[in-house]
């Protein structure tokens, strides 16, 4: 019997749906083993006509296994950025990026894919999906890629598509489905390969209220069954009752961290 | 790369091409068109030499030529010397080799024709009568018939027809001085004025049947300057011409074998300039294709530049990324070409069921029939080219494609 986070969430690895990555550090003990990313003084410097922006200024941050936390901050005030430097999508200008034990701003280009194919997840406002996929094919996407074996890869996806409700939709297009749809394809998506650590950027700005809440109650149960961190950047003070943790980002500069002490691990 | 990720990013690529129907329509319509084009510019050139193939051989050629070694230098100055001196037995082995339908000789000679009023130079040539008008098919008469094997006739080319304005019925004297005999003539009457495409030797030529040729040159019945091997299908002139010489070796027989191809300059003439248009025709072909599958290819990219940066998000290589606009081009390529080699069908069969005429070649008098040959090797070469452009068209925009900056594409509208 596959699990399902919409009856009730069970322990991750088991029977139908394991998750493909490894979880054995996951046993672990200790703070050390269990910071899944972190930043030290991080810039991010754009430069546009001669004109310099210092968009991120001297971050630092920790995320911790299981993490919950949301990233809260006016429009412009680097959110988008940190979750870009952080999911490695675009290199910092100075300081320290460490994802799942790796430097990443040493890392190649091919690397770094590797890297997100393994260890990240990415969520966006707009979904991102590849319209000419139908929901299976989207959510079996980066398990192809990550070389998963079609058994293995067939009940993974299986089981995503019964943890976000869409197995009846398994066969659409994603162009068919509803934004809230689509948003949980992408949700499937980004945990296909059960990444440690998943970005999700203004997940719910494009949907309305009701489905939003719908989607923030299924990433509190996927972070919770998958043991996956989250990092979701909003400005939605709905989003921010969800979480566990909550960044303050402000010009570029993390002002608060609340919560981080609350995460004792056994 | 693994077999299922090619299969993924083929499938995407897939049911990409139909994304933008009106646009991958008119790309897909210049590689139908060039398709047509290549499949029908290589059939009609292909036609064209297989015309002018068969025309050279059965104009005045035959599919081989044997002589004596150096005749065809020297042979003037020396006929004698030249000619072949066991006619009768040479014919009667080369008759019992597979596919050689006829075997005939001939003696070629300088002269002059005169009319009784002016005399011209000529070059004549001694003919077995009924077996050069049975293997010269292509020769047009444009009146009279060739001369029977023992009328004291000749037929003479066009042009020299016109430089002493004979007709048909008018009585000529052919005057030589063949070798080292004395001077000889012989009073002919004229049966039939022939054209054989070749302006110049249309000027000069003269057809005597071979009994007034050895009255004429006072030549054994056992000789010959050559001897013209005519095969039931051109594909066997070369083993033909190497039983011949394995069998003229074994003999110890002095003689030399040339073949249809070696002896027509006409041909190889035709075949540099049609094989030069050919490229160039090609080159124009190409050029439009492939500035068509870069286009579409291109503004496919721009298109899903949000795709792009989504699935370089989600761990996708650049190569992987690249792969799937590569192979989107090709599967445009692909049925494009599918489709314009199957569609040039069409044309090729109206344009030969009309049975029009090509304007002559260079050094020809006579036009070739237009024919369009369906070659199946053609037709894979140019669903061959047609992919293969497509992929190298594909190319360029789709390492563009890689090498997107992912937060740009991200954000692309």
């Amino acid at each position: 019997m596959a699990r399902s986070l919409i009856a009730g969430s069970s322990q991750a690895g088991l029977s139908r749906g394991r998750p493909l990555a490894a979880t054995s550090s996951r046993e672990s003990v200790g703070m050390e083993s269990q910071i899944i990313a972190s930043l030290v003084g991080v810039d991010k410097v754009y430069e546009s006509d001669g004109v310099k922006l210092k968009a991120l200024d001297d971050v630092s941050l920790t995320l911790y296994r299981r993490d919950f936390a949301v990233l809260v901050g006016a429009s412009g005030s680097g959110k988008s950025t940190l979750l870009n430097v952080l999911g490695t999508l675009d290199r910092p200008t100075r300081g320290e990026i460490r994802v799942a034990g790796v430097d990443v701003t040493t890392q190649s280009d091919n690397a770094l894919s590797r890297l997100r194919l393994a260890s990240l997840g990415f969520i966006f406002q707009s979904f991102n999906l590849v319209d000419v996929l139908t929901v299976y094919e989207n959510i079996e996407y980066p398990l192809i890629i990550a070389g998963a074996g079609p058994a293995a890869a067939r009940e993974r996806v299986q089981w995503l598509m019964e943890q976000v409700g869409l197995t009846a939709h398994r066969s659409h297009r994603v162009t068919h489905l509803s934004g809230g749809q689509r948003q949980r394809v992408a949700i499937a998506r980004a945990l296909a390969n059960s990444p440690a650590l998943v970005l999700a950027d203004e997940p719910t700005a494009a949907l309305d209220s009701k489905t939003g809440e719908t989607i923030l109650e299924l990433l509190n149960r996927l972070n919770e069954s998958e043991q996956a961190t989250f990092l979701i950047a909003s400005h939605d003070q709905k989003v921010m009752s969800h979480a566990k943790r909550t960044i303050k980002i402000a010009d570029g500069t993390v002002t608060e961290s609340c919560g981080e002490e609350a995460y004792v691990y056994p | 790369m693994s077999i299922r990720e090619l299969a993924l990013y083929s499938r995407i690529a897939w049911r990409s091409v139909g994304r933008n129907r009106r646009r991958t329509a008119l790309t897909m319509a210049s590689v139908v068109f060039g398709t047509m084009a290549l499949v029908l510019f290589g059939g009609l050139i292909d036609g064209v030499f297989l015309q002018l193939r068969e025309y050279v051989i059965h104009s005045r050629l035959g599919h081989l030529q044997i002589t004596v070694p150096g005749y065809r230098e020297f042979g003037t100055l020396d006929p004698d010397k030249y000619s072949i001196k066991n006619f009768v037995e040479l014919k009667s082995e080369l008759v019992r080799m597979p596919g050689v339908v006829d075997v005939t000789k001939r003696f070629e000679f300088f002269g002059f024709l005169s009319n009784g009023q002016a005399t011209v130079a000529c070059a004549a040539t001694g003919v077995e009568a009924e077996i050069d008008a049975r293997t010269n098919t292509a020769i047009q008469y444009l009146a009279g018939a060739p001369p029977k094997p023992d009328q004291p006739a000749v037929s003479v080319g066009v042009g020299l027809a016109k430089k002493l304005q004979l007709k048909v019925g008018d009585n000529v004297t052919l005057l030589t001085n063949y070798g080292q005999n004395a001077v000889n003539a012989v009073d002919v009457d004229v049966v039939g004025i022939f054209e054989s495409g070749v302006e110049a030797f249309d000027a000069l030529a003269v057809n005597i049947p071979m009994e007034s040729t050895r009255a004429l040159l006072n030549v054994p019945d056992d000789a010959a300057h050559t001897v013209v091997v005519v095969l039931d299908e051109t594909w066997r002139t070369e083993q033909v011409a190497a039983d011949i010489r394995e069998l003229a070796a074994g003999k110890n027989w002095p003689l030399e074998v040339q073949t249809w191809d070696v002896l027509s300059p006409v041909y190889y003439k035709v075949v540099r300039l049609f094989t030069a248009i050919l490229v160039f025709l090609r080159i124009v072909v190409i050029l439009v294709v492939v500035f068509s599958i870069t286009n579409t290819v291109t503004m496919s990219v721009y298109e899903r530049f949000r795709e792009i940066g989504s699935i370089r998000a989600i761990g996708t290589t650049r190569r992987g990324v690249a792969w799937l606009f590569v192979l989107e081009g090709a599967f445009i390529g692909l049925l494009g070409g599918v489709a314009g080699a199957l569609l040039a069908n069409i044309p090729r069969l109206v344009l030969n069921g009309l049975h029009l005429t090509l304007p002559p070649p260079p050094v020809l008098t006579i036009g070739i029939p237009l024919y369009i040959v369906f070659e199946p090797a053609a037709v894979v070469q140019a669903l061959v080219v047609a992919t293969g452009l497509s992929v190298v068209a594909s190319i360029f925009p789709a390492r563009r494609a890689g090498r997107v900056s992912i937060v740009s594409a991200l954000h692309a509208t």
